[in-house]
């Protein structure tokens, strides 16, 4: 017997066992049923449109969504989702101006400013062809309020419908006590095509809110009760562009047109597929061999994709509107009490090398000013008063008792442990060190532990941002630089600053207002309030050059997926 | 039937050597072994350059956490071997501060899982039949946890609160932060139990054997016994089992560098110039690719030394 | 063997009562919940929220609650995304399954050919040949490799894709997956090598160790010297005994294999259930955290005990 004889039989022998093997464990996982059904509405080849049969496919890299509920979810990835395929009564548009969408016109607003009456598109259908009423918004709204759904964002509701936080804080109620509350809620549906919505208090931004996921509607149909489970994906009804055809928890969902879709612009694909991949490394190697469209770009890449000649043209940037800075715990008895402490340390840290060398080069602008998005601007008051200058640094620091760092107290920079925050800290720490003679600890922690002690006030220095949820000014103030406010996590508190934002929340003479909110500006930049920024976020990303309609806006989470929350202007010239 | 079996001539070998101990013996063994000779030298030398780089400043050159914003990302230079990375910081310096890391972590872990693993296992072989089965139990219970998980909360647990010892805060022992010790800890907690077992089997097997008998009927008391004929005896299977185990727990702790678990900066351990260094790969790979050849020559270093311990200690497996 | 059996099985009862407990009160020691994030949440919400998964009582209260729920086989809902853990593993453990089995078949059929071929010719070209694989494989941990491998056989080559298969569900009744396998081979091959090249690397090593020390043995020399041919020597006498230790280790490569692995399966974005732990870890979601560890240390001890049956039936000399 030959040698290689036995050695062929060896190799048959062993896969053959090995496969036996295999057969018998693979019982137990016929349950694992795949996600992917047909679309519950028609075939998406139905819908045309006067610019010629949609045609092609767009991939592209996306985060998994983690709750397909719209009245619940605060995840950017999800609300990136939800405007894919559910559009409510009015949507931004590039200029952040509402326009209608589902709604006919303009709201009708009563002369005291909290009566709003709005009156919806006729012959206006869901995905699977049911008629869409107004009680299909009162429905959404009463859902976001409702105390069971306990939805992540009834704060931007709760203060300003009319009983929507009585019914939201009636958690602990009895059944019927809840339903009461929900039915004497300040949404009503006039008749099927109009809806009323009475406010607490005169809100100037309340169309505005009204473009957000938490006012989208209910398909009653789906969901019989007001706190009834969400349907999945494959199992709603849509009112976007577009809605899911497959969907694989984790791995891709598919999105075809919608084709009962009413609005003016038609999908011009046949087909999105949003690939999710977790690691941004992962999904631009993905894009560098041609299996996705369109992705992030990770900072860390930017230099090498700049410096390729055909992937720079593929580059575009955006500016986000997230702003992230130095948060001090501002509470009695804390180093970060001292507000001459707090300028001293933003004084002393040079944006623009921070730029190049942990951002690796324009990603993020150092702020000279503020974004030009919704974010009241008070000309050069960052740059003047917190950005960076040595000497002031240096008398700030002395000013606070601690000149040239003696007797400088421990101080504890907490951190996300992320590759691009441990650049950040050792840069932020070596630049203290190296320009106000102090010694900073730094702390790394997984994200929970971050939220929760950032949350409860057991820190004393984080890197903090803010991402705009709709572009107004006040967006940036209430709650969040108020005394006391919800979110307000580093204890700032400053009464000029109170005043002001209480004057501005309810003024309807927008000018005024948008003035009012860029002198708060400047009043919290002035004394080191809150959040003293460091860097303002750009997007980056790579999109195939046969991709067209991308365009971006500015809104909230936009910048957390790839191209806009308009879809439907999306086209491939891709064979 | 394992026991009778001796296919091979002490009568000769005693006849060219002089009676020498069973370690020396090994050792001569291991001597005649080139490719571990070779890796045991290489792995000396690396943990001594890395160690004097700690202690001595002429050897590291440049602090691992010294940034300068005027030579990020060189490539390697007479001035920096191994090149900067973006934050100007020198990888030389950089690489042998996260080996030094790594190793400490390999070293002290393992030496907790022996510690750990040769007091249960000699307790549930010698310590009765109730004791076996609760230690065996244990171990059962131990093995039967995802080790990934077990490490992360451990870590989480023993990290980033005032203990004494292992805390946050300054290092409470010098040389060893904190991180460190959590790090260690909870990769100990799950890897002593193949140890346990290891020694457990070991001993129980001893315990049977002619010699033990013998001595045994010789009247030699029982510490005796286990002192000088089952110890020996267990602890080459040990020694091995620690060149093998030290790159699994160096692996483990990379592996949290993964889930966001790292050691916090500006520190390095050799997972952790990995993974960071992935994400800036298109821009400098030189940053991934030097702490790459290093893990894989600790690697391979390892590997063979234990492969030469494996066959000097066991004297059946003589060519 | 029967009587042995049904012992072990009643013994992991009070095993898993103790895994549970330990994870339980750990996982509630770290630091952080499921509902801390940077976003606004009104103390009504929170609240809410927290007696939505009966996480408003005390901690014993919350254990005594878990463990009713899981003797009736209720594993809880995950709190990320209000599903049922028992439906998330259900998704994702077949996905995990799926890769596992390839990389098993793999790592067991490269590692054994390997071992074989090279202990049959000590010191020779294929022995040579195996030590370097084997060490090799044993110096790239998959963090290392897997990134090598798709810029090499991804990016510069354009051999295999960078994304891999969705893995749907696989089964013996409908072999339509096998199919579907086959035209995915672009997307399978990587991380399969991914995998099980560390596995294949030890088992080789393994075989080949004790390969060697079978054939020193007397009775392979007894076998030789009544004249039967090599192939039959080796293919009866010797690989039987030489599989004892590689099966051993086999267990538990395939446990490890099968329950996922979190860097390969984000290195090619594999929905599996690996991933679907550590991230479950990340975010305080106690449900899948609790569901996954109770469903690893089944699996684990099964192997555990699938392993020791085996054992005995190749090794007459083990008696149960």
């Amino acid at each position: 017997m030959t040698r290689s004889r036995w050695r062929m039989l060896l190799g048959i022998f062993a896969v053959l066992g090995v496969f036996s093997i295999a057969v018998a464990c693979g019982d137990d996982d016929d349950e694992g049923d795949s996600a992917a059904t047909q679309p519950a509405g028609g075939s998406p080849t139905q819908a045309t449109n006067s610019g010629g049969a949609p045609k092609g496919t767009i991939t592209i890299r996306a985060l998994q969504f983690e709750n397909w509920d719209p009245h619940f979810s605060d995840f950017a990835q999800d609300i990136s989702h939800f405007y894919m395929v559910n559009r409510g009564l009015y949507m931004l548009d590039l200029q952040n101006k509402p326009q209608p969408e589902l709604a006919d016109g303009m709201p009708k607003v009563s002369a005291d400013g909290k009566v709003y009456t709005i009156k919806l598109k006729s012959g206006l259908k869901w995905s699977d062809g049911q008629p869409i009423k107004a009680e299909h918004f009162v429905a959404g709204i009463q859902r976001t309020c409702n105390p069971d759904v306990a939805g992540h964002y009834q704060f931007i509701l709760d203060e300003s419908v009319k009983g929507c936080h009585d019914y939201s804080a009636a958690g602990k109620e009895a059944a019927d006590k809840k339903e009461q509350l929900r039915a004497a809620m300040g949404v009503k549906a006039i008749d099927d095509l109009t809806l009323e919505i009475t406010l607490n208090q005169a809100q100037p931004t309340f169309t505005t809110i009204l473009t957000m996921w938490p006012t989208f509607p209910t398909p009653t149909h789906k969901v019989a009760k007001v706190d009834d489970k969400w349907p999945g994906p494959m199992e709603s009804a849509y009112t976007g562009p577009f809605m899911p055809s497959k969907y694989t928890e984790k791995n891709s969902l598919e999105l075809v047109p919608n084709p009962n879709w009413s609005g003016a612009a038609k999908p011009k694909v046949e087909k999105i597929v949003l690939r999710y991949i977790d690691d941004p490394a992962v999904a631009t190697q993905a894009y560098r061999a041609g299996e996705i469209d369109a992705t992030v770009l990770p900072a860390a890449e930017f230099p090498a994709v700049k410096a390729d000649s055909n992937l720079s043209k593929e580059l575009n940037q955006f500016p986000a509107t997230r702003t992230f800075g130095l948060a001090f715990n501002q509470r009695a008895g804390q180093v970060g009490e001292k507000m001459d402490l707090r300028l001293a340390l933003s004084q002393a840290v040079d944006r623009d090398a921070m730029n190049q060398v942990v951002f690796r080069a324009f990603r993020r602008r150092p702020p000279t000013g503020c974004r030009r998005t919704a974010r009241a601007c008070p000309l050069n008051a960052f740059k003047d008063q917190v950005g960076f200058n040595v000497t002031k640094a240096k008398e700030s620091l002395s000013k606070a008792g601690y000149a040239d760092g003696k007797g400088f107290p421990k101080l504890t920079l907490l951190l996300t442990d992320t590759t691009e925050n441990k650049d950040l800290g050792a840069f932020l720490k070596d630049q203290w060190k190296k320009n106000l003679n102090i010694d900073v600890d730094l702390e790394f922690v997984d994200s929970k532990t971050r939220s929760t002690r950032y949350n409860t006030g057991a820190f004393q220095l984080v890197i903090a941002g803010w991402q705009e949820d709709y572009p107004d000014p006040e967006n940036w103030y209430i709650g969040l630089r108020e005394t006391g406010g919800s979110i307000n996590k580093e204890g700032c508190s400053l009464p000029a600053l109170d005043d002001l934002i209480k004057k501005a929340k309810v003024n309807t003479n927008d000018e005024e207002r948008r003035k009012q909110y860029q002198e708060a500006e400047k009043l919290a930049v002035t004394n080191a309030q809150c959040n003293l920024p460091l860097w303002h976020v750009s997007a980056l990303r790579l999109v195939k050059p046969y991709i067209t309609g991308m365009k971006e806006s500015k809104r909230a989470g936009d910048t957390f997926v790839m191209g806009d929350w308009n879809p439907e202007n999306w086209a491939t010239s891709k064979k | 039937m394992s026991t009778i079996a001796q296919p091979f001539d002490f009568t000769q070998q005693q006849v060219f050597t002089k009676q020498r101990g069973l370690w020396s013996q090994a050792f001569m063994r291991l001597r005649q072994n080139r490719l571990a000779v070779i890796s045991g030298a290489i792995l000396g030398f690396i943990l001594l350059l890395s160690i004097l780089a700690e202690a001595v400043p002429a050897v590291r050159r440049y602090d691992y956490d010294e940034n300068d914003y005027s030579v990020i990302d060189q490539k390697p230079s007479m001035d920096h071997f191994m090149g900067t990375d973006n934050l100007g910081r020198d990888m030389w310096s950089r690489l042998l501060q996260g080996t030094l890391f790594s190793l400490k972590i390999g070293f002290l872990a393992e030496a907790v899982v022996v510690t750990l693993g040769i007091s249960f296992g000699m307790l549930a072989a010698l310590g009765g039949k109730k004791t076996d089965q609760v230690v065996v139990w244990i171990t059962d219970m131990a093995y039967a946890f995802p080790d990934l998980l077990m490490i992360i909360l451990f870590r989480q647990v023993l990290f980033g609160r005032d203990w004494p010892i292992i805390g946050a805060g300054d290092p409470q022992v010098p040389g060893f932060s904190g991180v460190l010790l959590a790090t260690v800890l909870a990769i100990s907690f799950v890897s002593w139990v193949t140890v346990c077992r290891l020694v457990r089997g070991q001993i129980l097997s001893l315990k049977e054997s002619d010699y033990v008998m013998a001595a045994r009927c010789v009247g030699a008391s029982q510490w005796r016994i286990v002192r000088s004929h089952m110890l020996p005896n267990t602890l080459s299977t040990v020694i091995v089992a620690v060149t093998f185990g030290i790159p699994t727990r160096i692996f483990a702790e990379a592996a949290l560098g993964f889930i966001g678990l790292s050691v916090p900066a500006p520190f390095a351990s050799l997972g952790t110039l990995v993974n960071d260094g992935y994400a800036k790969i298109y821009t400098n790979n030189l940053l991934v690719i030097w702490p790459c050849i290093m893990i894989a020559v600790l690697m391979l270093c390892f590997t063979f030394l234990g492969d030469g311990l494996r066959d000097a200690l066991d004297p059946r497996t003589r060519k | 063997m029967v009587g042995y059996t049904i012992r072990r099985f009643l013994a992991l009862i009070p095993l898993l009562f103790a895994v549970v407990t330990i994870t339980f009160f750990l996982m509630h020691a770290v630091q952080g919940g499921p509902f801390d994030s940077d976003r606004p949440l009104t103390e009504n919400t929170r609240a809410r929220l927290e007696e939505k998964y009966n996480l408003d009582g005390s901690l014993g209260e919350q254990y005594v609650y878990y463990l009713r729920n899981l003797g009736r086989g209720d594993l809880g809902i995950s709190f990320s995304n209000d599903r049922p853990v028992r439906d998330i593993i259900a998704d994702r453990f077949p996905v995990s399954l799926h890769l596992g089995l390839y990389a098993f078949v793999f790592a067991l059929s490269m590692g054994l050919v390997l071992g074989v071929v090279a202990a049959l010719h000590q010191n020779g070209r294929w022995d040579y040949a195996t030590v370097f694989i084997s060490t090799v494989g044993a110096a790239l941990p998959p963090f290392i490799l897997a990134p090598f491998l798709v810029w090499g056989f991804a990016l510069k080559l354009d051999w295999f894709n960078v994304l891999s298969s969705d893995y749907g569900p696989i089964s013996v009744l409908d072999w339509s997956w096998v199919w579907h396998d086959l035209t995915h081979m672009r997307q399978i091959v990587l991380p399969t090598v991914a995998l099980g090249f560390l596995p294949a690397a030890f088992i080789a090593r393994v075989t080949r160790a004790s390969m060697l020390d079978v054939l020193r043995q007397d009775y392979i020399r007894t076998a030789r010297s009544k004249g039967l041919d090599h192939f039959r020597v080796v293919m009866r006498h010797a690989i039987r005994n030489a599989l004892i230790p590689v099966l051993t280790i086999a267990g538990p490569i395939f446990a490890g294999l099968i329950t996922g692995s979190f860097i390969i399966e984000r290195a090619f974005s594999i929905p599996g259930l690996g991933r679907s732990f550590i991230e479950s870890v990340v975010n305080r979601d106690y449900g899948v955290i609790m569901g996954t560890t109770v469903f690893f240390a089944v699996i684990i001890s099964v192997m555990n005990l699938v392993v020791d049956l085996a054992y005995a039936i190749v090794d007459p000399r083990i008696r149960l």
